[in-house]
């Protein structure tokens, strides 16, 4: 997998002549990233669950005439 | 047979044509024209003062012909199905280029528009579509859709946001707003349809206890059913919930270039359906004076555009389109004192059904890559960076892409490559320079389908791309100078 994705910019930046390296991040930078990343977005879901069913409950109530 | 008559005249004298019209063709007692012209005459003010105006009649108008089909015709006093149309232009045009095709572009250049006055009185404003180049105050930039009309006849194109006014029976503020949201996106996309008042009730009667005509206006959840029927994937915001996250997320969907149903209120009984379309162009100060910020690590500052404080556009069924005010008084524009005060309540945000990322999720999103990047790969290092996030169509975005003069090959080449679904997160960071000069300095471009991790796309940042998928990240060094921003959401 690595190989192959690495192979296809590296296939890339030979067409198009171009002077650029690939790399693959190791794999323990990747799987901190990954599991910070993971943590803020479940924070924020977590936080935006309530926010999410409080909206609705105030929209219920409000009528829009004027 | 009516024959069809026109009158060609400048904007001044358009009050004293159309009160002969009422007059004559209406039969009108003075207490109801006389409030019908100052309706009309409030609604000319708004425009400039130098325009001409063909005012056609009878005219046969689809929404009210709708109205009367299902409501007015029922009714014991008579009520005319027939309209007048006004169709703006910058000059004076001589009728016998009407009639001739090698004049046809001379007319499209003039063309700025169209309004239909309805035989609701007084409030005879009906159908409008206007261009911004209409109004004396057009420093600003909108959701527009194309519309097709017709004045004298030949067949015209305007670029506006559709606007009407609210007759108080078959349509309020609510159904005025859900129908311009449909002519809008009717106009724009083959998805979608433009849809009639008619329709608007028949969706709402499957979920109510009560008649629908006439109408007593709709709940902000009404509003949200109805969108939702009509084909989108609905999201629903709440101030007293999501506090100071609340105008931001309403800010980044309107730089996406949907149009968003808000709900004021204050507590003077006012209760009222708005359509927020777009906001005033920004300038160097309003950038300069940006002050707050997030503290991302390695001495980089983050502000974000949803802060830079700018006026909005508004369409809004008590006023002519295009009227400007603050987020946080939306109804500036308002002189009666029980309008004063109001405030955002609610806003619905009427979104392409397979868009499962929403404005805050996305943020939150790219904030997290920007911090985690920074901290683990060092990208960036003391900088001072604007983010901007909004959506994008891909079509749109790979189109802006392959035309950007500023992007080198290979970033280009790799860009377009990339496969991407049918709308994406765009996250623009720009240095204050920069964004002035309407410049990026590197992005985020995530997967608007994906509501786990792994959705970034790619991400210019620093001298790198990168991209993302399930078990690596790949880095590639590349030479990133600033590009010219997307600037196709709002015209």
């Amino acid at each position: 997998m690595e190989n192959s994705t690495k192979e296809y910019f590296e296939l890339l930046i030979k067409e198009l002549d171009a002077d650029a390296e690939v790399t693959i991040v190791d794999q323990d930078t990747t799987r901190k990233i990954f599991d910070e990343i993971e943590e803020d977005i479940e924070m924020y879901r977590f936080e935006n669950q309530q926010k999410i069913k409080d909206s609705q409950e105030e929209m219920a109530n409000v009528v829009f005439t004027s | 047979m009516p024959l069809i008559s026109n009158f060609f005249v400048p904007i001044i004298k358009v009050p004293e044509v159309v009160e002969n019209l009422l007059k004559n063709e209406y039969h009108l007692h003075h207490y109801h024209k006389s409030n019908s012209l100052k309706t009309l005459e409030n609604y000319l003010d708004h425009l400039k003062k130098d325009l001409w105006v063909l005012i056609e009649h009878p005219y046969v108008d689809k929404v009210y012909r709708d109205s009367f089909y299902h409501y007015y015709s029922s009714k014991n006093q008579v009520y005319s199905r027939d309209c007048i149309k006004l169709s703006f232009f910058t000059n004076e045009i001589d009728n016998s280029l009407f009639r001739s095709s090698e004049s046809k572009t001379i007319l499209q250049d003039s063309f700025l528009g169209f309004l239909v006055l309805r035989p609701t009185f007084p409030k005879i404003i009906g159908r409008s579509v206007l261009s911004p180049l209409s109004v004396e105050e057009n420093n600003f930039k909108i959701c527009k859709a194309e519309v097709s009309t017709t004045a004298n006849g030949v067949k015209l194109l305007v670029n506006g946001f559709p606007h009407s006014s609210q007759n108080s029976e078959t349509i309020t503020c609510a159904e005025t707003t859900i129908w311009s949201v449909m002519e809008y996106f009717g106009m724009r996309y083959p998805e979608y349809s433009p849809t009639l008042p008619s329709k608007i009730s028949k969706i709402l009667a499957a979920q109510s206890f009560e008649r629908q005509l006439p109408s007593k206006g709709l709940t902000a959840q009404q509003i949200s059913y109805a969108l939702r029927e009509l084909g989108f994937g609905v999201k629903i915001y709440s101030a007293a919930s999501y506090k100071t996250e609340f105008l931001p997320l309403l800010r980044s969907y309107i730089e996406s270039g949907i149009p968003v149903v808000a709900a004021i209120q204050n507590n003077r009984g006012i209760g009222h359906a708005q359509c927020i379309i777009g906001r005033t162009k920004f300038n160097d100060e309003s950038i300069d004076i940006l002050e707050q910020f997030e503290d991302y690590g390695n001495e980089v500052k983050i502000f974000q555009f949803e802060t830079v404080d700018l006026k909005y556009v508004f369409i809004d069924d008590n006023h002519p389109p295009y009227k400007i005010s603050p987020l946080d008084e939306p109804s500036s524009f308002y002189s009666l004192p029980n309008w004063k005060d109001c405030k955002i309540v609610n806003f619905v945000v009427p979104l392409y059904s397979k868009i499962y990322l929403d404005a805050g999720e996305a943020r939150a999103y790219a904030k997290s890559i920007l911090k985690n990047y920074i901290a683990n790969l060092q990208v960036y290092k003391n900088k001072d960076l604007v983010m901007k996030t909004f959506l994008a169509s891909s079509r749109s975005y790979k189109d802006y892409l392959a035309c950007n003069p500023h992007l080198e090959p290979l970033v280009k080449e790799i860009l377009m490559r990339s496969s991407m679904p049918k709308f994406i997160w765009i996250s623009e960071l720009s240095s204050k320079k920069s964004l002035k000069q309407e410049m990026v300095d590197g992005l985020l471009i995530i997967d608007a389908t994906q509501t786990k991790q792994h959705g970034l796309i790619a991400g210019l940042l620093g001298n790198y791309y990168f991209t993302e998928n399930l078990n690596e990240i790949v880095k590639i060094n590349i030479s990133l100078q600033p590009f010219k921003s997307y600037n196709f959401n709002l015209k």
